[in-house]
């Protein structure tokens, strides 16, 4: 029993003190669990929590044209994101958003539905200003990221080649996505701490493994003549009522490709593929320079002899086989200018037809061309069995065989350079970010297809085609050319036989046709009412032509005014007047005997044709553009008196539409000096000799 | 300690690392005055007003009613730039009264009436308030300190058992049965096994200790700290210690306490009255209490409930009494060579 006089209890005491003691050695043995039992276990996850590795982005490499332009870069961008950690955070969120966007309340709730501890992406690609401001009032629960991003300084030009990348900086398409790997690069690391609050601070100012950057590529392509040939290509779709178009373009000496375009109408998805590389189609006529080739290399045909046309209608076996028109006789050079069917399916009969067949072979058809680009279509030779007339006359034509646009522009380009085929290809090189040379790609020989001799007198005939025969449309005052049309029926693949009254048009050729650089073809798909390929291709491919010609002004005819040499003057050199002030430049070009044209009179010069230290005739003027920062708002420059590649020039660099009469120098322009104008304005110009 | 741990969210909330550091600096003076106060102070004489005073804690402990709320609860009264905690005055003030009432010679423990009546009622009051701030870990502290003095003094364990089982078995049905708040009941038996699956402060509280290790990270390189380890510097200031200085260095801080338990309780003995014994005791196991209630709740042992570490976490009031505390058991071992009896 309790004593009530004793001042305490010692057996309670004593009890408590065991507790007391028991309660500490359970202490220490949950924290023994704890810290040594799971110490390491937990210390990972604590370490998780405040750190961490992260992957670098490494810089994707650049992709530049032939001329060294940058078609493809890396530009830095901020993101935002969400990730609350509670619910007062969301609301946070939730409010700023709808303020920041200028939204009535509740709309960033309904289309974020922003949750605790859940991360979303908010907005890839903030602008500069929107990132600024974001980054100062730093809401709790939102993020802001920096990262690369692609930007294509040409836009959409030549997109359909390089392709695109996707939001998290991945090749997706076109080279961006087969070349991903080079591209790419590898990516770093770097340790970074982390608070309960989610703010990182790096550990280390040098990443633990540096990241390395892509290779960067250099393509054939020029992209200037890409944008012209991309252009021309949808306005001659618009404007010969066609469904689709494909044109291509490849230096004749070394089997590069200069341009590849392709346009839908009416696409909803866009072009995603090249179809000049990744399609097939029945050629046509424009087959027969293939045809003749073998002709005059079997030494089958003599140019001075006539062949019978039949009037326009052969009796060929059981088969007919007509002409568009009807002729009597012609001779070899005839039945190329007029491309008569009759004319070329009964010298075929010569070759016959496996002969025919393996000539065409050697000209690339029916096989890959191992083109460095994706998606490559082989096409095919029909093999009848049996070689009957028809059948060979039909092959002859450029019927029962199918080609890609690209193998019939390199096939073209082999008989512009005197026989030779080369590979066609995009790649030129590629080289890494210190501009070393990684990779060079050669020019490669695939085989003659021609001998030199004959090849000229095929060009010849060539010539003839644009000159007197079924593509006079294409003939232009500026730029020789010589090529071969095709109006091709279209094979029905259900039934058989053909579709009527729907044909493909195309024009094949090069030019300049005299000293040949550069080989092409372009074709429209079912162009109507008119589908003759001499006057909707041809014309077609003679602005391409033109256009790149303008631009390339050693392509041009001799006679022509633009040709920037004039031996017989005195040259000057161009003074550099880039990031002068108008009004100081103005002085410097009155030192310097040269003479200016420009925009506006007042402001900081920012570029300027002809470039600096190119030497130019003195009678020559300079454009120069001064600065207006005001992309909506550009003033007409002054362009008389300039000669017409300089006044392009500058058009193109304001990214203005164009067309032209005459050539030579400017004598009038449209709209006047000074006018406001937009990018969709179209800007004419009058030209002639001075 | 507090600095290692608070510096970062000073310098976050205030600007200055050194916010909590230089006002613990300034409650560790007014400690010392006051803890000087104490041990100087004759016990018998201040106990005689120890009524008065109660009264007097218990009419602040209704007075943070009406002050703003802090991190949803209302535990403080705020004086200017500082803040008091009436419950830790009341724990002292209730010690201090039960030593004087229990060691008047014509109380009788072991009567009902006489354990009952006297102590009852403010004693609930004083705790349903401390309850309703809320500050449910306060409240059981006192009631285990209380309940401790009870023992020691010698009331009959029936007693006892009357009040704690009623109680238990009520808070039992309105978990199990009603279903109140069950799912964090739940979680907690949980935790026990697994801690990782409790709640948010106790993953984090398991996680810093588990960081220290057995020597721990080093003082001040800590980094659960940074924002991970909630209350790093008041509640879970043990998890921070942990932390930085590991199994060892917290052994020594458990040694530390049961040291001071220890001589406490050996003071104790000594004492030449039963009201020195009491007042020892109640001051020991008061310290002892708290120390277990926080650390349980540190180590996933029990629910998180918000109580400091004695002499260890930041907090003016809990500080001040702290020191009175050991104060108070310094002077009564002033006592020892008075034997009586």
């Amino acid at each position: 029993m309790i004593s009530m006089k004793s001042r305490f209890n010692k057996v309670r005491l004593l009890f408590l003190y065991v507790v007391i003691t028991a309660v500490w050695v359970i202490l220490l043995a949950r924290l023994g669990s704890i810290q040594l039992v799971h110490g390491s276990e937990y210390g990972e996850k604590a370490r998780a929590q405040s750190s961490g590795k992260t992957k670098v982005q490494a810089e994707r490499g650049i992709i530049y044209d032939r001329t060294g332009r940058e078609v493809a870069i890396n530009v830095v961008g901020s993101s935002l994101s969400a990730y609350p950690r509670n619910k007062s955070e969301v609301n946070k969120a939730n409010r700023y958003l709808d303020r920041i966007n200028g939204w009535k309340s509740g709309t960033s709730r309904k289309k974020y539905k922003l949750e605790p501890e859940r991360f979303r992406w908010i907005k890839r690609d903030l602008s500069d200003k929107l990132a600024i401001q974001i980054a100062a009032d730093s809401v709790d629960g939102l993020y802001l990221r920096k990262g690369l991003r692609r930007d294509y300084p040409f836009n959409e030009v030549g997109r359909q080649i390089i392709g695109n990348t996707n939001i998290d900086y991945q090749g997706l398409s076109g080279f961006e996505y087969n070349h991903d790997s080079l591209l790419a690069g590898l990516p770093g690391l770097i340790d970074f701490l982390r608070d309960g609050k989610n703010n990182t601070y790096n550990l280390r100012e040098v990443p633990l493994v540096k990241p390395v950057t892509g290779k960067s590529m250099v393509l054939t392509l020029d992209w200037y003549f890409q944008e012209i040939v991309e252009d021309e290509l949808k306005s001659a779709v618009k404007e010969y009522n066609a469904i689709s178009g494909t044109a291509v373009f490849l230096d004749c000496f070394t089997g590069e490709i200069l341009a590849a375009a392709d346009y839908i109408e009416n696409s909803t998805s866009g072009v995603l593929k090249l179809r000049a590389v990744s399609d097939c189609f029945e050629p046509g006529s424009v087959l027969k320079i293939a045809t003749m080739a073998a002709l005059l290399d079997e030494n089958l045909v003599d140019l001075e002899e006539k062949i019978y046309c039949e009037n326009g209608l052969w009796q060929c076996g059981r088969r007919r086989l007509r002409d568009d028109k009807k002729h009597d006789t012609l001779d070899i050079q005839q039945i190329m200018e007029l491309s008569s069917n009759i004319g070329i399916g009964k010298l075929a009969q010569r070759l016959g037809g496996e002969k025919l067949k393996d000539v065409l072979y050697k000209f690339g058809f029916g096989q890959q061309l191992r083109v460095d680009l994706p998606g490559e279509a082989s096409g095919a030779i029909g093999d009848p069995g049996v070689w009957s007339e028809y059948n060979i006359a039909a092959l002859a034509m450029g019927q029962s065989i199918s080609t890609t646009p690209l193998q019939l522009a390199a096939a073209v380009g082999a008989v512009a350079n005197g026989g030779e085929l080369y590979r066609p290809h995009v790649i030129k090189g590629i080289i890494d970010s210190d501009n070393r040379t990684i990779k060079y790609m050669e020019k490669e020989f695939i085989g003659r297809v021609i001998e030199e001799d004959n090849a000229e007198i095929l060009r010849s005939f060539l010539t003839g085609v644009v000159e007197r025969g079924t593509a006079t449309p294409a003939q232009s005052s500026i730029i020789s050319i010589a090529g071969k049309t095709g109006t091709a029926e279209i094979p029905d693949p259900e039934n058989g036989g053909y579709i009527k009254n729907k044909f493909n048009a195309s024009f094949l050729g090069y030019f300049p046709a005299e000293k040949p650089r550069i080989a092409g073809i372009v074709i429209l798909h079912q162009p109507e009412p008119v589908h003759y390929g001499g006057h909707t291709a041809g014309p077609a491919f003679k602005r391409m032509a033109e256009r790149y010609s303008i631009a390339n002004s050693d392509l041009l005819k001799p006679n022509t005014h633009l040709k920037a040499d004039g031996n017989d003057c005195e040259m000057i050199e161009v003074t550099d007047f880039v990031g002068r002030d108008y009004e100081f430049a103005k002085t410097m070009a009155l030192r310097d005997g040269l003479t200016l044209k420009t925009n506006r009179e007042s402001g900081l010069v920012v570029w300027q044709y002809p470039p600096a230290n190119r030497k130019i005739p003195g009678s020559e003027k300079i454009a120069v553009l001064v600065d207006s920062n005001d992309d909506d708002n550009i003033v007409m420059a002054d362009l008389v008196g300039l000669n017409m590649r300089t006044a392009l020039a500058l058009l193109n660099y304001q990214g203005i539409d164009f067309e032209f009469e005459g050539c030579g120098i400017v004598k009038k322009q449209f709209p006047k000096v000074g006018e406001k104008i937009s990018k969709t304005t179209k800007c004419r110009l009058v030209c002639g000799n001075s | 300690m507090v600095y290692s741990s608070s510096s970062v969210m000073a310098e976050s909330r205030f600007g200055s690392n050194l916010f909590f550091l230089k006002r613990q600096l300034l409650w560790l003076v007014v400690g010392s005055l006051a803890g000087y106060l104490m041990y100087k102070i004759d016990l018998k004489k201040l106990s005689a007003y120890s009524v008065p005073l109660l009264f007097v804690t218990l009419i602040l402990l209704a007075m943070v009613f009406l002050m703003p709320a802090r991190n949803g609860s209302h535990r403080w009264l705020f004086l200017g730039p500082f803040s008091v905690q009436p419950s830790e005055l009341f724990k002292l003030v209730v010690i201090i009264y039960l030593a004087f009432s229990l060691s008047q010679k014509k109380r009788d423990i072991t009567q009902w009436k006489q354990f009952l009546y006297p102590y009852g009622p403010f004693i609930a009051i004083g705790l349903v308030l401390i309850i309703l701030e809320p500050g449910l870990g306060s409240a059981i502290t006192i009631s285990l300190t209380v309940l401790i003095i009870f023992f020691l003094a010698g009331a009959r364990l029936f007693h006892l058992a009357a009040f704690i089982l009623p109680m238990g078995s009520m808070a039992a049905f309105m978990v199990f049965v009603l279903g109140y708040k069950s799912a964090r009941v739940y979680d907690y038996i949980a935790s026990i096994k697994s801690p990782l699956l409790g709640s948010y402060q106790v993953k984090q509280a398991v996680l810093t200790l588990g960081a220290g290790g057995l020597f721990g990270s080093g003082i001040g390189n800590g980094r659960q700290k940074l924002f991970f380890l909630p209350y790093p510097h008041t509640d879970f200031i043990f998890a921070s210690i942990g932390e930085e200085v590991g199994f060892v260095g917290l052994m020594a801080v458990l040694a530390l306490f049961y040291v001071i338990i220890w001589r406490g309780m050996k003071i104790a003995r000594y004492q030449p009255d039963r009201f020195g014994y009491l007042l020892a005791m109640g001051v020991t196991s008061s310290i002892f209490v708290s120390v277990l209630v926080n650390i349980c709740v540190v180590t996933a042992l029990l629910p998180t409930t918000g109580i400091p570490l004695p002499l260890l976490s930041y907090g003016g009031t809990s500080l001040i009494v702290s020191i009175c505390s050991v104060a108070i058991l310094l002077n009564l071992s002033k006592r020892r060579g008075m034997v009586v009896r």
